[in-house]
């Protein structure tokens, strides 16, 4: 596999992320082209924007992207959304849900919002292509979403099923659950939060999970890892704090 | 073995999924832990378990840095407490 290159991982949907061999957490940012348009999933981390240009580049006209979808409004998804904003169409909308939206304004954004949380969830692209976004608060951010893909039934899930890991590759192997509690111990805030997220989730029928960090999910690693998650213990009361 | 082998059972398997195995059998050598990768399972090891978890702990820090010890660190306190052991300072 060519991690060098954009990587389809389903039809329309591109892996546009940066391997690093030193890195204990990836970035994904993903590209989905969709007749004469596109739209970016989470494609903000500043250290990787030459290189995300460069596969955007290789994929569509940036001028074809209408839409950035923020999961969250962490750095890793959002620093670099500035610098892209004037490679995309005039017509831009950032999509988040408005508790992401209200942080993510200040990282000197100027396109306007599409928040979900206003529109049912839903976002309708110019082919009629239906994008759907799940609510999953605090999973880490307040106004933390995911979004599903009916056509390819693939679920980006940002931070969800993401993982820490120094042995990284695209499509997740076979030590990959211990990878992803590995992340969600220390950043999902409790087993109840994260719990409840999941099953909103597993309502949805889901062939691949594409996350922000880590690698994907496909076939019978989807169910495992929801079973995972639905029963991690995770977050601040299990984290001593060393006060002084 | 002492009472500590499950606790480190699960650390090392959690490495595997962080640092991965390669990584992970350079962290156990010269420990005197035996691992059978295949079944995931901890085979023996001679020396004070809590002792080992310490020196598990500095090699994982020095290979890989902060996630690699903080994705092991909720689990590890987890299972001491439900456990009763005494945890080494760098997991504190």
């Amino acid at each position: 596999m060519d991690y060098n290159k954009p990587i389809e991982i389903a039809p329309g949907f591109f892996w546009i992320g940066v391997y690093d061999e030193e890195a204990g957490f990836h970035c994904n940012p993903y590209l989905l082209v969709d007749g004469d348009e596109a739209v970016l999933f989470d494609p903000g981390t500043r250290p990787h924007f030459r290189a995300i240009v460069r596969k955007i580049l290789e994929v569509v006209n940036p001028l074809r992207i209408t839409r950035i979808v923020l999961h969250h409004q962490d750095p890793d998804l959002c620093a670099a959304v500035p610098d892209l904003e004037p490679l995309c169409s005039p017509d831009l909308t950032l999509v988040s849900a408005w508790r992401a939206g209200v942080l993510i304004s200040y990282y000197g954004v100027r396109s306007p919002f599409y928040y979900v949380d206003r529109n049912n969830y839903r976002l309708t692209l110019r082919s009629g292509r239906l994008l759907t976004f799940i609510p999953t608060p605090f999973c880490h951010c307040p106004g933390s979403i995911v979004t599903y893909d009916e056509k390819t039934e693939l679920l980006l899930s940002s931070d969800l099923f993401g993982a820490f890991s120094y042995d990284w590759s695209l499509y997740a192997g076979e030590y990959y659950m211990e990878a992803m509690k590995a992340f969600h111990e220390p950043y999902m805030p409790s087993p109840e939060i994260l719990r409840r997220a999941v099953q909103r989730i597993e309502r949805r029928r889901i062939s691949t999970i594409a996350p922000q960090h880590g690698s994907i999910l496909r076939g019978a690693q989807v169910g495992e890892a929801l079973q995972v998650l639905k029963n991690l213990d995770c977050g601040d009361e299990f984290i001593p704090l060393q006060e002084s | 073995m002492d009472q500590y082998k499950n606790i480190l059972e699960g650390l090392i398997k959690r490495q595997m999924g962080i640092l991965g195995r390669a990584k992970t059998e350079k962290i156990l050598a010269d420990t005197g832990i035996r691992f059978d990768f295949l079944t995931q399972s901890l085979l023996d090891y001679q020396a004070d378990g809590k002792q080992l978890m310490q020196l598990l702990g500095e090699r994982i820090l020095q290979t890989g840095g902060e996630v690699a010890l903080i994705g092991a660190r909720v689990s590890v306190i987890l299972r001491s407490s439900r456990e009763g052991l005494e945890l080494p300072k760098i997991f504190l």
